[in-house]
């Protein structure tokens, strides 16, 4: 048992404990803990690992079909390092602003079970070395979602919005799952490893290579709430509780933009250069007219659902770059991105849980006068998130930036490449104008409704150290990216050089 | 021992069921159904014991009767299914006796329910020679008596018109289907001039037969075959007989039945398929009908409000995944590469869990709630939290959630239509599979969204009996496992 | 010898008709004796001697006449005269007919009947079909036989099961 199939596998059996009996929240901060220490644990020994054993370290495989070889396997490199990270933090700081057991009416060991449930999943996903678990382990969270949104989602149609996002993503990863086929069709389906796809990799056709990317563009992008396919995403975020709104907006999503890095732009460099362009008008569509939708919105949950969607734009600029500094701001901004859309999901959380609507006007004002601590979190998360310098958002935005205009060097001319980078700078402005109009609605000015919010208690200890968890990550990597970028180098530096070849 | 002593002794079994049944004055004729089932257990066990024939062994028995690995594993899922039928005709009971002879209540309770738990047994031995039949005199033969043996259980709730219907309609239907098996077969044999499936083949492979006559054999033998597996427009009866046949019943129906439809629809497809003549419209002909089976089966299950007929249309949209399977047969088999007929196999082991697993929890609501209505599910996931998960884990692997046995089938299915390049398959099988998810998880939302209503609101959690809740878990393992781990699966089937 | 063909499946054929199109039971049933009768003759042009006699003396012999039996004992009436919607009737001309343009194209395209029958095993020349059949029941398919017997005793137990009346 290695550290990662632990890392994977604990949340599973705290799923078990919990439904045998253990008490619920008990056990899932217990799987959190343990998880975010192996995690830290791994991030220690990276260095020393890749110095003996290689670009993946930590593999395990255990054979489960011999043809096609199958492998339940398992393995670490700078990419999923970032990503486990990432999914640690989020899931101690889900399961620990999840409502206390006596305060969830219903199914409680349903409610922490789902959470790590979304946990194992992802973390299936991104150790991942074999393009089956890959894409199997994915799945792991549908069903717990479905179940959430429906039971202990807040509106009167989040039953409609559970089947919109469960039959989406149902669909999206069905198109995902023909394209990985068709991959594997093509690369001899013999094995799912990832070390034999790569191998054969460059192999493939030109003209299979374009056809598979699109459909792995579009089964990805539906997961990722590309534009057009976004619209199952800023509903089923507003009104699904707390924590799988923060596991799912900040770590779920990501699973496409792993997938694109991972396996469609190595294995189909042709393909991706061929789509570019497309890539590039759908993620202008996120970053601009999503960005103006989210400041059309009235309310603070769909107001972050939108901005979870638009954000996704910039990642996506970096994907398409493909140069390294591009790809390098695109994994760095998945991790900003995840933690800062989590800490601003549990503060709406919070919000919402002490004034029971989350609509911006009946919010009124100055709910910072009454819970000052909850206010200087809430406006941390919220510069984060529009990418004030000293939040990790910042250091990788820039570079996603930066990677869209460095193939100026050798072409001397603006492509397309550039004017969507240009036009992408636009979105910076669009999110701090909603962001810090939320901000100002909500939080600043005078106290409005002086009765209404008389019995207003401040964050307590309990919902502080969450938010801090994630705050203090942000502000780490934001002040010294090389903390996480050191990892990024070997691996996307290699993908870099696959694509320009 | 031999091959054939299995089928052997599951009619003993079931001689000596009839027999204890008539003459022994049993108490609770609950034991006959536990004889039942530790008999078919032994059998089970048996059934890895069984020596090959001697390769010398020239007795014209042979040609009847084939012993492969495929042969033994479907007799496996024979076997399997009847034991878990058993297991729920026993839940069941009430329902039986309610609805055969009520009147006799006081003098002879459980006056009808003998002939119930034996009755199974003998279509096990049906099916399980239908598994190894390799001659079109055994294929006839074992098809009629499983099915007469179906006509029977079907309709076995006589005073419940809805079962009667059901019954009725299958016969006639039946025997219609039967006709046209017959006529297939009789084309067959005067093209080739033999009944024996290997000599058919070689005289379809040399070219002498004329290939319309082979074709017009094959489709009065694909219509025959259509109706028994369910595949469009052969389905109309499917509804309308699985929501009225007793529900252990419509389990068997669907999976036993199925499997052995389609054992059979596999040896007749090689035949034809060997023949460069007749092959490419066979496929094409496959590919028809599996792709209209994928449409109907799957968007017809979307409206329907009754649980059991929700079941039955989606039984249709598995079968449609099944011949997608057989249309997508590659016609040069590759080192690695899963043959269409192992697809088939594994998928329909797959089946086998999750379908009886869901009639289990079906057949208990039934008893307890009265109902088959979706509606009778809601609040199952406070009332009863064991079943409600049982039925959400066979949901989920009915859907095809990946990490669950009924993805790996899936899966199977689409890489042997990817590989063949029959994109149009693929996309309605991935459109079939997404409708798939919505019907399935209707009744996961009634049992864990919605609060119980009317009389279910006041009822008591329902009562698992000890065996149901061992098969339950059993069956939640496997299908748990086998989504992880394919090859339990595979490596029975050689 | 055609002529005589035409006459005896000209017979068969409207025996079927008439049990399908009769009202009152009993002459269906006659109507389908009518059709055996049609069916034996064919069987014996084939050659088929033990088939032909086995046709008229057990089914027509002996099941018929236990359904005439069972109509006379339950005393079944006439049935009303069904009405046939517009769209059953065309559908099924349009099934029935399609089936037989397809039947008739195979025909044409297939030159039937020009291969001789393959002999009975064992069939010298004294030896009967019925004892050159009775022996390859038993040698080479006894394994049908055997299933077949299964499946007959299922149907008793199904027949008892599902009509048996009711004890005091």
């Amino acid at each position: 048992m290695t550290l990662v199939e632990f890392i994977v596998f604990a949340p599973l059996l705290a799923v078990l404990a919990i439904l045998f009996g253990s008490p619920a929240r008990a056990t899932a901060i217990v799987a959190a803990v343990a998880n975010l220490a192996a995690a830290g644990l791994m991030t220690l020994r990276f260095p020393v690992e890749v110095e003996s054993k290689g670009q993946v370290i930590f593999a395990s495989s255990r054979n489960l079909l011999a043809s096609p070889n199958l492998n339940l396997a398992f393995g670490l490199d700078g990419i999923s390092l970032v990503l486990v990270i990432l999914t640690v933090l989020v899931t101690l700081a889900a399961v620990w602003a999840s409502p206390a057991e006596g305060r969830i009416k219903g199914n409680v060991k349903l409610y922490y079970s789902s959470s790590l449930l979304i946990a194992s999943g992802a973390l299936g996903a991104f150790c991942a070395t074999d393009l089956f678990f890959f894409y199997a382990f994915h799945e792991l969270a549908l069903i717990p979602t479905f179940l959430m949104i429906g039971i202990f989602g807040s509106g009167e149609n989040r039953k409609r919005t559970a089947w919109t996002i469960t039959i989406f993503l149902g669909v999206g990863s069905l198109i995902l799952l023909a394209g990985l086929i068709a991959l594997l069709v093509e690369t001899g389906g013999k094995s799912f490893a990832f070390a034999d796809l790569y191998a054969v990799g460059d192999k493939i056709p030109a003209d299979a290579q374009k056809n598979i990317y699109l459909i792995l563009l579009i089964g990805f992008g539906i997961l990722v709430s590309l534009f057009p396919f976004h619209s199952w995403a800023p509903p089923a975020y507003a009104q699904a509780p707390t924590p799988v709104a923060m596991l799912h907006a900040g770590v779920l999503k990501k699973f496409g933009l792993y997938g694109l890095i991972r396996v469609a732009m190595p294995l189909l460099p042709e393909g991706a250069a061929h789509w570019q362009t497309l890539l590039l008008v759908l993620l202008l569509g996120n970053i601009l007219i999503l960005g103006l939708v989210t400041i059309a919105q009235r309310r603070l949950d769909t107001l972050l659902g939108y901005s979870s969607v638009m954000h996704m734009g910039y990642v996506f600029l970096g994907i398409a770059s493909g140069n390294t500094i591009g790809l390098h701001g695109a994994v760095l901004l998945m991790f900003a991105h995840g933690i800062s859309i989590a800490l601003l999901f549990a503060l709406a959380g919070a919000v919402r849980e002490r004034m029971g609507t989350l609509d911006m006007d009946e919010l009124g004002g100055g709910l910072a006068k009454k819970a000052p601590a909850l206010g200087l979190l809430f406006g941390f998360a919220a510069f984060a998130s529009i990418g004030l310098p000293g939040f990790a958002n910042f250091a990788a935005e820039v570079m996603v930036f930066f990677g869209s205009f460095q193939p100026i060097l050798e072409t001397k001319k603006l492509g397309a490449l550039q004017w969507a980078g240009i036009l992408s700078l636009w979105g910076v402005v669009i999110s701090a104008v909603y962001m810090l109009r939320a901000y100002r609605k909500i939080f600043k000015g005078p106290l409005t409704d002086k009765d209404a919010k008389a019995g207003i208690a401040d964050l307590t200890l309990t919902e502080r150290a969450p938010a801090l968890l994630l705050i203090v990550a942000l502000m780490a990597v934001g002040f010294v990216p090389g903390l996480l970028l050191k990892y990024l180098t070997p691996t996307l530096e290699a993908i870099a050089m696959s694509l320009k070849g | 021992m031999p091959a054939y002593a299995l089928e052997i002794i599951v009619f003993s079994l079931g001689l000596v069921l009839l027999l204890v049944d008539a003459f022994a004055k049993l108490e609770d004729k609950r034991s006959l159904a536990w004889l039942g089932m530790l008999g078919l257990v032994v059998v089970f066990g048996l059934l890895f014991k069984v020596e090959p024939r001697a390769a010398d062994d020239a007795n014209v028995f042979w040609r009847f009767y084939s012993d492969s690995r495929m042969s033994l594993f479907f007799k496996g899922i024979a076997i399997l299914s009847t034991i878990l039928v058993l297991a729920m005709a026993i839940d069941y009971r009430g329902l039986i006796e309610k609805f055969t002879a009520p009147a006799e209540k006081k003098a002879h309770p459980q006056a009808g329910l003998g002939e119930f738990f034996a009755l199974p047994v003998f279509a096990c031995a049906g099916l399980m020679c239908m598994a190894s039949a390799t001659n079109l005199v055994s294929i006839f033969v074992s098809l009629e008596a499983v099915t007469i043996t179906f006509y029977v259980m079907v309709a076995y709730m006589r005073r419940n018109v809805g079962s009667l219907e059901a019954g009725v309609k299958y016969l006639i239907l039946g025997a219609l289907s039967t006709g046209f098996l017959v006529y297939g077969f009789a084309w067959l044999y005067g093209i080739t001039g033999s009944m024996d499936l290997a000599e058919i083949g070689a005289a379809l492979k040399s070219g002498d037969v004329s290939p319309t006559a082979a074709l017009f054999a094959f489709s009065l033998i694909l219509v025959a075959l259509g109706f028994k597996v369910g595949a469009v427009p052969f389905q109309m009866w499917i509804p309308d007989v699985y929501q009225g046949a007793p529900t252990p019943i419509t389990a068997f129906l669907s999976v036993g039945s199925k499997a052995a439809g389609f054992i059979v629809l596999l040896r007749l497809s090689a035949v034809f398929l060997g023949s460069e003549a007749v092959a490419g419209q066979v496929a094409m002909a496959f590919a028809v009908v599996a792709g209209l089976t994928l449409i109907v089966g799957n968007l017809t299950a979307i409206p329907q409000s009754n649980f059991k007929r929700l079941l039955a249309y989606s039984s249709i949209a598995h079968a449609g995944f099944l011949l997608t399977a057989l249309a997508a047969a590659p016609r040069k088999l590759e080192a690695g590469q899963l043959s269409s007929a192992t697809v088939v196999a594994f998928y329909l082991g797959a089946y086998l869990l999750m379908t009886l697993l869901a009639f289990l929890v079906v057949g208990l609501v039934r008893v307890h709630r009265d109902s088959e209505e979706i509606e009778a599910y809601r609040g199952l996931g406070k009332s009863s939290p064991f079943l409600a998960l049982a039925l959400l884990i066979a949901m989920a692997s009915l859907a095809g959630v990946p990490l669950t046995a009924g993805f790996f089938g899936k899966f199977f299915v689409f890489q042997l239509a990817i590989q063949g390049g029959h994109w149009w398959l693929v996309t309605l099988a991935a459109i079939g599979a997404g409708a798939g998810f919505y019907y399935y998880l209707k009744v996961v939302a009634a049992m864990y969204w919605d609060d119980p209503t009317g009389a279910a609101a006041k009822a008591a959690a329902i009562p698992v009996s000890a065996l149901t809740r061992a098969a339950v878990v059993t069956l939640i393992v496997l299908i748990v496992i086998a989504g992880f781990a394919p090859r339990m699966i595979l490596g029975l089937i050689g | 010898m055609t002529f005589l063909f035409y006459i005896f499946a000209a017979l068969a054929i409207v025996g079927g008709i008439g049990v399908v199109l009769n009202r009152n039971p009993v002459s269906s049933a006659f109507a389908m004796i009518v059709s055996f009768l049609g069916l034996a003759a064919l069987y014996i042009q084939l050659d088929a001697y033990l088939v032909g006699t086995l046709q008229i003396l057990v089914y027509a012999g002996a099941i018929m006449v236990l359904f005439l039996f069972i109509i006379m004992l339950l005393d079944i009436k006439s049935e009303e005269g069904r009405q046939f919607g517009v769209f059953s009737t065309a559908g099924a001309v349009v099934v029935a007919g399609g089936m037989l343009l397809i039947v008739a194209k195979v025909l044409k395209n297939f030159e039937a009947g020009e291969k001789a029958l393959t002999p009975l095993k064992g069939a010298a020349a004294e030896t009967t079909d019925v004892s050159a059949i009775g022996e390859l029941l038993f040698t080479t398919y006894w394994f049908p036989v055997q299933v077949i017997g299964m499946l007959l005793l299922v149907a008793t137990v199904g027949v008892v099961v599902l009509s048996k009346r009711e004890l005091r």
